[in-house]
Parts: C-alpha cells; sequence; structure tokens
C-alpha cells in the first residue's frame, strides 16, 4: 500500500531508519529527553499523507517497533494510532497555523496521549508517567521544527512532484 | 461503480478499532504468550540496530587501542603477567579450598555444594533507551545455547539474568531493574534475605530484613542459590547504609551492586553445572 504511493520507498526508508534514533545509546541525562521518535514519524507523515497514512498503519508500524526493539506492548503501537488519528481529526487547522503554533500543538497532543497510554504500557512500573510526558513533549516539539523546516519541503517534493 | 466522495469510517469507530486491537494483543500475550515467536523474530533481526549504534562508540575505542604505544603495551603485558602469576596461586589454593569445603559439606550431610559452573564470554552490543527498564542486548543468542532466566556476571559480580533469547542475540535484565530481586546471604554469618532493585543505577534494597538481624555496613551479600536461578557464592552487593527508624519491625538497608553494570563490556554467561553448549 505504501510502496503503491509515488515516494513511497522515502516512508519506508524512514520507517527502517527511526528505530535506530530510538537505541542510538545517550547519556542518562540526554536519555531521559529522548522523545518517542515512532510516534513523531508516524505524526510527520499522517500530517503530510492524511487520510493514507492513519491510526492503523501507526498502530502496526508501532507493533513491528515495539517487536523488534523488544519494547513493552503498547509502549509504541497505542501511541502511533492515536496521534494520527488525532493529526487526522485536526489535519485542516493544524495546517492554518504557524510553525510555533503547529509544534506546541503536536507537544501538547503528544503529552496527553503519553499521559494515557505510558501507564497501560509500563503496567507494574512505579515510574513518573508526568515527567516522561512533559520531557517527551518538549523534545517533540523541537523535533517537530526541524522536521516541518527541513524534511517537510523534500518530503512534498518526493510524493506529489508530477513526473515529467 | 466506485463513488466520487466516498464515506470514511469514523474517527470514534477507528479508536474504537484501536482500542479492541490493543486490547486484543495484550490479552493474547499475557494469557496464551501467543506473540512470543513474532517477539523471537522481529528481535532476532534487531541486532544490526544495536551494532549500528553501537559502531562509533567501538570504533572510537579500538582507534584509542591503536595509538596506544608500544612502551605502555610493554608496561600493560608486564603488569598483566605479574597479575595472571598471583591469580594461578590464589588458584592452587582456591582448588585446595574448594576440596576441603566439599569434604566438610559433606560431611554435614549438605546438598548445596558451590557448583564448577562453564561460563561463556558475550559481548555487550546495546543498552534499552527506556528509562525504566535496565536492560542490555549482547551478542550471543540462541546459536551459542544462551536460555532464558541465564545468570549473567561480569568479573566483579553478579550482573543479572537473561529474559529473551533471539536467534543472535539476547537481552539481559539487570539486577537494579525494579522487577529483579535475587535471593542471597551475607557472606559473613550465612543470614539469608533478598535484595531486589529499585531503578537506580547503583543501589539495591535488602527486603525484609529484621531490626535485630546481625548485619553490618559493609557486609558482602552473595547469591544464596535458593530458588535454583542464580549458583551460590557469587558476589551481588555491599551494604552500603542502614537505617532503624525504631517504630518499624524491618531494617532499611541499602545495597551497593558489585558488578559494574555502566561500565563492564564484556559479561559472563554462566552455564550452571557444566550446563554448557
Amino acid at each position: 500500500m505504501i510502496m503503491g504511493l509515488k515516494g513511497g520507498w522515502l516512508i519506508v526508508i524512514t520507517g527502517l531508519f527511526i528505530p535506530l534514533l530510538q537505541v542510538w545509546p545517550l547519556p542518562i541525562s540526554l536519555n531521559v529527553w529522548r522523545p518517542l521518535f515512532p510516534v513523531l514519524f508516524i505524526g510527520f507523515w499522517a500530517y503530510i499523507l492524511p487520510g493514507q497514512i492513519g491510526a492503523l498503519i501507526g498502530f502496526a508500524y508501532g507493533l513491528l517497533v515495539e517487536f523488534l526493539l523488544g519494547s513493552p506492548l503498547m509502549q509504541f503501537a497505542l501511541p502511533c494510532a492515536l496521534l494520527a488519528l488525532c493529526i487526522e481529526m485536526l489535519y485542516l487547522k493544524l495546517r492554518s497555523f504557524s510553525l510555533v503554533q503547529q509544534s506546541l500543538y503536536v507537544g501538547v497532543l503528544i503529552f496527553v496521549i503519553l499521559l494515557v497510554t505510558y501507564p497501560l504500557s509500563q503496567q507494574a512500573l512505579g515510574v513518573s508517567v508526568w515527567s516522561i510526558a512533559w520531557r517527551s513533549a518538549v523534545s517533540s516539539i523541537i523535533i517537530w521544527v526541524a522536521l516541518i523546516l527541513w524534511f517537510e519541503p523534500m518530503a512534498r517534493k518526493s510524493i506529489f512532484s508530477l513526473d515529467a | 461503480m466506485k463513488p466520487l466522495f466516498a464515506q470514511r469510517r469514523s474517527l470514534v469507530s477507528r479508536l474504537f478499532i484501536v482500542f479492541l486491537l490493543a486490547a486484543a494483543l495484550v490479552a493474547v500475550d499475557h494469557l496464551f504468550n501467543g506473540l512470543a515467536s513474532v517477539r523471537y523474530i522481529l528481535g532476532s533481526i534487531s541486532k544490526p540496530y544495536y551494532q549500528i549504534s553501537n559502531a562509533p562508540q567501538q570504533l572510537v575505542s579500538s582507534v584509542s587501542e591503536g595509538w596506544q604505544s608500544r612502551e605502555s603495551l610493554v608496561l600493560e603485558n608486564q603488569r598483566l603477567k605479574a597479575r595472571e602469576r598471583i591469580l594461578k596461586a590464589k588458584t592452587q589454593k582456591l582448588a585446595a579450598l574448594s576440596a576441603e569445603n566439599g569434604r566438610l559439606r559433606a560431611l554435614l550431610n549438605s546438598s548445596a555444594l558451590l557448583g564448577d559452573d562453564d561460563i561463556v564470554v558475550a559481548e555487550l552490543i546495546g543498552i534499552s533507551p527506556d528509562i525504566n527498564r535496565y536492560e542490555l542486548m549482547i551478542n550471543k543468542g540462541a546459536n551459542d545455547e544462551v536460555f532464558v532466566g541465564q545468570p549473567v556476571i561480569d568479573a566483579t559480580g553478579l550482573v543479572g539474568q537473561v529474559t529473551d533469547v533471539y536467534q543472535y542475540s539476547a537481552r539481559v535484565m539487570l539486577i537494579t531493574d525494579e522487577r529483579h530481586a535475587v535471593p542471597v546471604q551475607i557472606n559473613r554469618n550465612g543470614l539469608r534475605a533478598v535484595v531486589a532493585g529499585v531503578g537506580l543505577p547503583d543501589e539495591l534494597a535488602l527486603m525484609n530484613v529484621g531490626a535485630t538481624a546481625d548485619i553490618k555496613q559493609g557486609d558482602l551479600l552473595v547469591s544464596s542459590g535458593l530458588g535454583g536461578r542464580f549458583p551460590i557464592g557469587y558476589p551481588v552487593a555491599r551494604v552500603s547504609d542502614i537505617v532503624q527508624d525504631g517504630i518499624s519491625p524491618f531494617l532499611s538497608v541499602k545495597t551497593k551492586p558489585m558488578a559494574q553494570l555502566d561500565r563492564s563490556r564484556y559479561l559472563l554467561l554462566v552455564f550452571p553445572d557444566g550446563n554448557s553448549q
């Protein structure tokens, strides 16, 4: 389905690259700020291709990353699906926002989604969900800005350019 | 004919489907362990990710090793040879002590003998990025007969146990993980207890130690072998702090792991009592 899209190769390549960012070794002080890259990836592509990259693809991709990295079940799958769903729902509003508003909006969405889903995936662990969610949201805001500034033009060009 | 404005499933119904799928998958995984084979297959192809992410660090260490001067290598070689001689001498004494210990235990009719464990060296290839889980990835897996529950040690003490085995790699849960506990005994007096992870990188807690227990700061805790998971006699932690509040019937005992959990690059997989490949 994705490979059938024009420029679908870019989605597949970025999808394969994302787990590498998730396992890249970081010092503990930086590791606590690591965003959930698979969730950002799905959110970004849902924003570029609303209606095509949606909740079910997000769910399937999140699940794949969980199995690949041995993460707890639903750590990525549910947030990916929920963010894709929210972006699809709020797509027109997001498009009309400035970059700063848009990234803040995405950050708040990620914060709320993590507050809901993180306790489900971590079950027995007495973790401070609040601190994890806000740190992940802040780093997601910064990365979203970078993605929209540098990666969005290339992504749109590869997906939507007309054949000569 | 395909309608021009196809009606897509409503967002609420898609949300419902997602939650239903999630609940079904969690149930299948918890009740029937039905996703184990999928985990095994996909986990087996995750090794390159860990190797690539670890490559810069390995490159730096190999380059720095390559730049060492001949003089420093000769010095290190001499130091290692001297250390080897001391260790050999100690091993001779250890063999005699081990035999004597065996005879004494036989006299006492005790079956809890220190086993003659086989050991295989594994290299660390990745660390779990999840800040709530203390887990490592090693480069030995089902191909090397690694098994779930296998004890892992380093040169200084108990590191943890294998929790997932893939074809060419395995996941190790560290003793500092909140989900981990080890039956131990105090080396000085044999007092039994359980030491558990508290989710901090250099702290373990000794559970349910009575207020009158004979325990001192600096006591060494070794694995007691109870439960059959960890072989008897491996150093686990050293008591670092004891607090008695006067109200609770238990002491609050903090310990520090003996193993160099955040520094060891090479780990040792223990095959208890020669259960090895």
